[in-house]
C-alpha cells in the first residue's frame, strides 16, 4: 500500500491518493506547534485540502471546542488532546483511500464529532482497516476478508457473512480473536473492508 | 497534440507540488528549531551568524597578534578586500557545503516527514540546503551591505560569474550531501570520525582564512585539489577582478560539480529505498 514494494502483477485502474494512517502522528515532530503542523500538511497535501468537505475554519472550530490552541506545542498536549488533534488532522484532508489501523480513539465518545466528519469525507471513497472493533465495522464497512497466517484469503464477502464465518471458523484454525490494539503485533485476522460506494474503484497507488 | 499538452500539464503540476513540498519541509525544519530556541524563528540566522563572527574574530585576532598588536586587518588581502567581505565571501560558499555534509552524515535527523508518502529523502536534503542557503545569503548580503555602507565602496565586478559560482557550489554541495547520506547509515563511530575529518579538511583547505596567492607556490597543490577552494576564490574574484587567483580554475570547479551531482543522483536513484526509514507511529 505504501508503494515501497512494487506489485508482482495486476492492473492499475486509477491513480489515487492514499492518506497516512488515520490518527497517526508519526510524521510530525513533537517540537512543532499545532499551527506549524497544519501549515506543513496543508502545503504537502494542498490538493486534498482543496477537495475536502471539511473547511479549515470548521477544523479550527472543532479544535478550539476541545481547548486546543494553534500556538500550543504538540509535546505539551495531554494524551487525549494529542489523539484528538492527530485524528482531526487526518479527517481534514480528502483522500481517495483512508487507512485506519486503530479505532479505539475514533470510536470513543470524545471523537464523536470527528467520526461524523470522517463519514462525510468517506462518501464515494474507500477505506482499509485492520480493526476488529465490531461497532466500527458495522458503521464504516461493507466488505471483509479473513486472511490466514501466511496471508492467504480464507474467506471474502459481505461484512455480516465475514463476521459470521470468522465466529464459526476461526477457532478451528487456532486463531484467537484479536483485540483492536493488537493488530500490529499479530495479523492473523485481517479484516479488509471498504465503503460501499467505492466498490469498483481501483487503487493502484499514488503517482 | 493533446497528449503533449497533457504531459506538459502533468509535468508542471508535479513540479509545482514538488517545490511546495520542499518549501514546506524547509519551513517545518525552521519551525521545529524555533520552538526550542530562546530567539524563536531568528535561530536559523543567529546560529550561522555566531559561527561566522567567530571565524572573522579568529582571523582578525590572529592577524593582530602576528603584527605585534598594530594591525587588525588581513595582510596582503587588504589590498583587494575589506577583511569582513573577504571572510564573508568565503563563508557564504563554505558554510552551506559544510552544513549539508554534516547534516547528511548525521543520517538526516529530520526523518519524521518521511512518514508521509509524498515526501522522499531527496526532498529533505533539498529543503535543508534551501534553509542553509537562505540563511547564509541573507547574512552575507547583510554584512556586505553594512560594510559597503560604512566604507562607501561598492564593488561587484562580475555578478554573472558570482551567480554561476554560487549555483555550481550549491549543486556540488547537494551532490556531496547525497553521497554522504549513504555513509551516514553505517557505524556511528565511523560517521563521527568522517564528520570530524571532513569538517577540519574543509575548514583548512577551503580558503576561508587565506588567499591562494598568499601561499608559496610549492604548497598550493596541497589545497588546490579542493573544489570548494576554487569556488571560494572565484567568488572573491567575481567581487573584485583585480584579485589574483593563481592555480584556480573555473573548469575544474564545473567538472567537479557536475560529476559529483550526476554521480550522486545515480547513487540516489538506485539506492533510494535504503533511506526510507520513517519514524514509526
Amino acid at each position: 500500500m505504501s508503494g515501497l514494494v512494487s506489485p508482482v502483477s495486476g492492473e492499475i485502474l486509477g491513480n489515487s491518493v492514499i492518506g497516512w494512517p488515520v490518527g497517526g502522528e508519526g510524521g510530525l515532530d513533537r517540537k512543532l506547534r499545532i499551527s506549524h503542523s497544519v501549515k506543513f500538511l496543508s502545503a504537502v497535501y494542498s490538493d486534498c485540502l482543496d477537495q475536502s468537505l471539511v473547511s479549515i475554519d470548521e477544523f479550527w472550530g472543532i479544535l478550539s471546542d476541545v481547548g486546543i490552541d494553534p500556538g500550543l506545542v504538540i509535546k505539551e498536549l495531554p494524551k487525549n488532546q494529542k489523539d484528538f488533534f492527530a485524528l482531526a488532522l487526518s479527517v481534514l484532508f480528502s483522500f481517495d483511500c483512508y487507512l485506519i489501523p486503530k479505532t479505539r480513539f475514533l470510536m470513543s465518545k470524545p471523537a464523536k464529532a470527528l467520526r461524523e466528519l470522517l463519514l462525510k469525507q468517506l462518501e464515494g471513497k474507500m477505506l482499509f482497516t485492520t480493526s476488529a472493533n465490531v461497532q466500527f465495522q458495522r458503521e464504516f464497512c461493507t466488505d471483509g476478508i479473513v486472511l490466514g497466517p501466511l496471508g492467504q484469503i480464507l474467506f471474502a464477502g459481505k461484512l455480516l457473512d465475514v463476521i459470521q464465518w470468522a465466529d464459526e471458523n476461526l477457532e478451528d484454525f487456532g486463531m484467537p480473536e484479536l483485540e483492536d490494539d493488537n493488530f500490529d503485533l499479530n495479523l492473523n485476522l485481517n479484516l479488509n473492508l471498504k465503503n460501499s460506494e467505492s466498490v469498483g474503484d481501483g487503487i493502484g497507488g499514488e503517482f | 497534440m493533446n497528449e503533449v499538452v497533457n504531459l506538459f500539464k502533468r509535468f508542471v503540476t508535479a513540479m509545482s507540488r514538488q517545490i511546495s513540498t520542499i518549501l514546506a519541509i524547509a519551513a517545518y525544519e525552521n519551525d521545529r528549531r524555533s520552538t526550542t530556541s530562546s530567539v524563536g524563528a531568528w535561530e536559523s540566522l543567529i546560529s550561522p551568524l555566531q559561527i561566522m563572527l567567530f571565524f572573522i574574530g579568529i582571523r582578525v585576532g590572529f592577524r593582530f597578534l602576528m603584527s605585534g598588536g598594530s594591525n587588525l586587518a588581513g595582510g596582503t588581502t587588504d589590498l583587494y578586500f575589506n577583511i569582513v567581505i573577504f571572510m564573508a565571501a568565503g563563508f557564504t560558499i563554505y558554510f552551506p557545503f559544510r552544513q549539508l555534509a554534516i547534516q547528511a552524515l548525521s543520517g538526516l535527523k529530520l526523518r519524521s516527514p518521511l512518514y508521509y508518502r509524498r515526501i522522499e529523502p531527496l526532498d529533505i536534503l533539498l529543503a535543508l540546503s534551501i534553509n542553509n542557503i537562505r540563511a547564509l545569503l541573507t547574512l552575507t548580503l547583510g554584512l556586505m551591505g553594512l560594510i559597503w555602507a560604512l566604507t562607501w565602496e561598492f564593488r561587484m565586478d562580475s555578478p554573472g560569474l558570482a551567480l554561476c559560482i554560487y549555483l555550481l557550489t550549491v549543486f556540488m554541495a547537494i551532490g556531496f550531501g547525497i553521497c554522504l547520506v549513504f555513509l551516514g547509515k553505517y557505524n556511528k563511530f565511523i560517521t563521527r570520525l568522517i564528520k570530524r575529518i571532513i569538517n577540519r579538511i574543509l575548514i583548512f583547505t577551503s580558503g576561508l582564512f587565506f588567499a591562494t596567492f598568499e601561499l608559496p607556490e610549492y604548497t598550493r597543490p596541497f589545497v588546490t585539489w579542493n573544489p570548494v577552494l576554487h569556488a571560494v576564490e572565484l567568488f572573491r574574484y567575481s567581487l573584485n577582478n583585480e584579485y589574483p587567483i593563481p592555480d584556480i580554475s573555473l573548469s575544474y570547479l564545473t567538472w567537479c560539480s557536475l560529476i559529483l551531482m550526476g554521480f550522486s543522483l545515480i547513487l540516489y536513484r538506485t539506492n533510494e529505498s535504503s533511506l526510507l526509514e520513517a519514524v514509526d507511529d
